[in-house]
């Protein structure tokens, strides 16, 4: 078996016994000392091609941390038990990536022959690092492809020590809402040239898709600009979701995977936005409605307050591009909106 | 489904993985909802495997624990996540908005996310930033009204004082619901700030709120609404009886508000107290006064505090007589009336018996505010004192030269004014000292409209002085020809352009004289003009100057002077800087790396 294979097994097994440890220890009793440990680990997780338990794990700790990553002893109980409920699903996602990772990796094992999977994303979970070529080569491939970017924004993964930008972009083509993201570490950061908000559209030759769920990675070598038209925001309209029932059943439906993206985004086409006892809410057209609010998605800067700034105007027949997040204390689902989509421009709620 | 046995479970469960799994076998509370849960998978099947996996938890043991308890939480999870509530029920009402209007624009990231820093963070350099964005429209975005309204408590207060005299005034009315909102009647600083705000965008919406601070605010803000006063005859009394507090500031307030009003008994007050010890407290107020009685009255003073001032004898009895008549002075800033220009005409008149005035302050300061006011004064005061050029020198004459800069024609400009740059005389001397204060005058003249922002720390005083608001023509193309040829380096590189051969000659020499010197700020700037120039040996010379600070104990911080100045190279240097950095420094090449990536990325022209 490669070196890799061998070094991956041996991370899971140590994902395993920590996440064990920890479930073990209870999460009410993380302390300065536990968070370190797990730190110190997670950088094992890395040397064990386990980029994304490793990202789960510091998911975990940041839940405990304060604004540098450090485990903020200072937080009163009372306040910590909001971060619970979160911090035990991730711990349910670790385990489950123990076991499907297992099960991946004992496939490879019996079969070194074996591509990569492309119907989900657990090879970049364990570590595979997809090639152009090689998404090229398994048809993960889109060509002639026209992109508008919805939404943009840099972030400081402190834990993971590099910047991260996230570009969210409609494809025009399919209709998808689709990921770019730059990675930056610290140490490379000033050789890396960091991306921008995009405000024109992207023609793309040959746009490679990474294995994912509802909002995959993308990625091109290559991309010609070119400007903005009212046709490209009416065919970026067209693709919105307009029955908000229908909507909710897929988001649903792909939540309940434990190794899905938690927080996906869709485009949504609205009759009005509105208002209920202060709470914002998204209505389609058969009255099907949506609340608003920031909680619990914080990777983006706030969004909800800007509503009441905006022109009455787009409140009504326009498209909404929302982050949805379910919440595993109050059971809602709901939603944060990242920008709106007019007939004359892209309106950017968050950078 | 019967999600309320589901959400029991969830709770129970969230309850043992905050505990620890020690505690999860034989779990009471768990083992309650087992029964319930086998029931309900009769119907729905994916309960009985709920109630399999929590039977696992309170079998287990401390070993098994831990993976039954994530077993149960996987499971419990994954049905819950399928169960969320969504929607709202009641009468969907409008969202009340207060609409920026069509001047929204949206900024790109990259500008944003340092001027969201700069807007809510503490350090240095946050005020340029931010004065660099407004300038650029960055505030026109409406992810940035929220932050600026936040800007007002800002601990420097330079930073809140920007922002609510440059930027919330662009947001109009619509930011008036926050800033009521936000506003603390009992608090300081940016509360001051919002109270202003709040009158001048709504003067007659505010004073409910005016009347409730004079009442129940602070001390501050009750000065404040005082200041705010004035816009209507009912606050004429309450004014009047402030204007004699004992508080310095509260009198300040009072009586600026009472130079808004007409009232005769307003009038009064305001003369009053501005004949006496108050005046330095209102002349600003007085200055934006347009009440006719009180620009007389002004006048009036002004007339008299002269004629003083030119009778005394006592040199400190006349330094104070000219801080005197200096605060009349300051209250005709900005008029161009037929009574302020009269007064200027006249004043100007009496230069020489006031130049003889040698104590401190002096005649000259009188001479030189007469000569300002009349640079931004009327036409008529305009051509005076341009006309009398030749008379003069140091600061009146760079107020001579601000004044034809905007009246009569570039050429007319270098026609009247190149002459005392051209002829400068060979040495300084007694002699030669006129000659040389009309020389440096003309160069600050030149140096008040600089082409290199760097360079307007360069900028003296009485330039400044004399600078006015607005654009100002472009300078005569052979005034950059008379730098050249009188040798004089800083005006050539304020002045410098494109394709000017002789510059192109000049500052290639200057260049290498100084760097034969040592490479310092002075050969910096000389390069730093070349590059923006695109002059055809810019490349040459930055890497030149790269090559000798390679060598400093300095070079870290390269990055900073010379680094700037990389991104404003053709394209087409890349290549060549790329080829000297293996011979560099890390320390060097790691302050440079940014500014090479910018050059590399740039867009081809």
């Amino acid at each position: 078996m490669p070196k890799k294979f061998g070094r991956s097994w041996k991370g899971i097994d140590l994902l395993e016994k920590l996440t064990l440890d920890l479930v073990r220890i209870g999460i009410g009793n993380m302390n300065a000392k536990t968070a370190k440990e797990i730190e110190e680990k997670a950088k094992q997780l890395g040397n064990a091609y386990l980029p994304g338990a490793q990202a789960t794990l510091h998911r975990f700790t940041k839940l405990f941390a304060n604004e540098d990553s450090a485990y903020d002893s200072s937080v009163p109980a009372s306040q910590r038990e909001a971060v619970y409920s979160e911090a035990l699903d991730q711990l349910g996602r670790l385990h489950s990536l123990v076991k499907q990772g297992r099960a991946y990796l004992q496939r490879r094992g019996d079969d070194p022959e074996l591509k990569p999977e492309t119907d989900t994303a657990i090879a970049a979970w364990l570590g595979h690092a997809w090639q152009l070529s090689e998404l090229k080569a398994v048809g993960l491939v889109q060509t002639d492809v026209e992109l508008i970017q919805l939404a943009f924004n840099s972030h400081n993964d402190i834990a993971r020590q590099e910047y991260v930008d996230t570009g969210v972009w409609l494809n025009l083509n399919t209709g998808r809402i689709q990921l770019s993201q730059n990675f930056r570490p610290y140490k490379a950061a000033k050789y890396i040239k960091s991306d921008d908000s995009f405000f024109q559209v992207a023609t793309v030759a040959e746009l490679c898709v990474y294995p994912g769920d509802v909002n995959p990675r993308v990625r091109w070598e290559a991309m010609t600009p070119r400007p903005l038209e009212p046709s490209d925001l009416q065919r970026a309209r067209t693709h919105a979701h307009s029955d908000f029932a229908a909507v909710v059943k897929e988001v649903k439906t792909n939540l309940k995977g434990p190794l899905s993206d938690k927080q996906p985004i869709y485009a949504l086409s609205f009759r009005r936005i509105g208002q209920i006892d202060g709470t914002f809410v998204v209505e389609d057209a058969t009255g099907n409605r949506l609340t608003m609010t920031d909680r619990g998605m914080t990777d983006e800067p706030a969004s909800c307050h800007l509503l009441p700034l905006l022109s009455p105007g787009l409140f009504e027949n326009q498209t909404l591009v929302a982050r949805f997040r379910h919440d595993l204390d109050t059971r809602k689902l709901q939603i944060k909106p990242l920008s709106l989509v007019t007939e004359s421009a892209v309106v950017r709620l968050t950078m | 489904m019967s999600i309320a046995i589901l959400t029991q479970v969830s709770d129970e469960l969230r309850r043992l993985a905050i505990a620890g799994s020690g505690v999860s076998g034989g779990d009471f509370r768990l083992k309650k909802l087992i029964a319930p849960l086998e029931k309900a998978g009769e119907k729905a099947p994916v309960f009985a495997k709920v109630a399999q996996s929590a039977q696992a938890v309170v079998d287990s043991n401390e070993k098994t624990a831990p993976v039954a308890l994530l077993e149960l939480a996987g499971l419990v999870n994954a049905i819950l996540y399928t169960q969320g509530e969504t929607g709202l029920a009641g009468e969907l009402l409008t969202i009340e908005t207060t609409d920026l209007g069509a001047r929204q624009t949206q900024a790109s990231a990259r500008l944003l996310k340092p001027l969201l820093e700069a807007l809510s963070t503490t350090g240095s350099g946050r005020l340029e930033l931010i004065r660099d964005a407004f300038e650029r429209g960055a505030f026109a975005d409406l992810r940035l009204v929220k932050p600026a309204l936040e800007a007002l408590d800002d601990p420097y207060p330079e930073i809140g004082d920007f922002v609510v005299e440059r930027v919330l005034p662009l947001y109009g009315k619509a930011i008036l619901p926050e800033l009521r909102r936000s506003f603390d009647q009992n608090g300081k600083a940016g509360h001051l700030l919002r109270l202003r705000l709040m009158h001048q965008l709504d003067p007659q919406g505010t004073r409910a709120l005016i009347a409730q601070t004079l009442d129940d605010g602070s001390k501050e803000l009750k000065v404040v609404a005082i200041e705010c006063l004035g816009d209507s005859d009912e606050d004429l009394a309450y004014l009047l009886e402030q204007s004699k507090a004992k508080a310095k500031d509260v009198r300040a307030a009072a009586l600026g508000a009472l130079t808004k009003l007409d009232a005769a008994v307003a009038v009064e007050a305001v003369q009053k107290a501005a004949g006496g010890a108050d005046l330095a407290l209102i002349v600003d107020r007085l200055r934006t006064s347009r009440n006719p009685a009180l620009l007389k009255f002004l006048l009036t003073e002004a007339d008299r505090q002269l004629a003083k001032l030119l009778k005394l004898k006592d040199k400190t009895e006349q330094g104070t007589a000219v801080t005197r008549l200096q605060h009349w002075l300051g209250g005709l800033v900005g008029r161009d009336d037929a009574g302020t220009e009269a007064w200027l005409l006249k004043g100007f008149d009496r230069a020489s018996d006031l130049a003889a005035i040698k104590s401190e302050p002096s005649g000259a300061d009188v001479n030189e505010l007469v000569a300002y006011l009349m640079a931004n004064g009327s036409p008529k005061t305009r051509e005076k004192l341009i006309a009398a050029h030749e008379s003069l020198t140091g600061p009146m004459l760079s107020c001579a030269f601000a004044a034809a800069r905007r009246t009569v024609s570039p050429g007319r400009l270098y026609d009247l004014f190149s002459p005392s740059l051209l002829d400068q005389p060979d040495k300084k001397s007694k002699k030669t000292a006129t000659a040389f204060g009309r020389l440096e005058a003309i160069r600050h003249g030149l140096a008040d409209q600089v082409a290199d922002p760097s360079l307007a720390w360069r900028t003296s005083r009485v330039a400044y002085f004399g600078r006015e608001q607005g654009d100002l023509p472009e300078l005569d193309p052979r005034w950059l020809d008379a730098a050249v040829a009188t040798g004089d380096l800083d005006l050539v590189q304020q002045l410098a352009r494109p394709n000017h051969p002789a510059t192109n000659r000049f500052l290639p020499e200057q260049f290498a004289a100084s760097l034969k010197k040592s490479a310092d700020y002075n050969s910096q700037r000389v390069l730093d003009t070349m590059v923006r120039i695109g002059h055809p040996e810019a490349t040459k010379g930055v890497l030149e100057l790269l090559k000798q600070f390679a060598a400093s104990p300095y070079h870290g911080s390269v990055g900073y002077w010379i680094g700037r100045m990389i991104p404003d190279l053709p394209k087409s240097s890349a290549t060549q800087l790329e080829a000297l950095l293996p011979s560099l420094p890390e320390k060097m090449v790691d302050s440079l790396m940014e500014s090479l990536l910018a050059l590399k990325n740039k867009p081809d022209v």
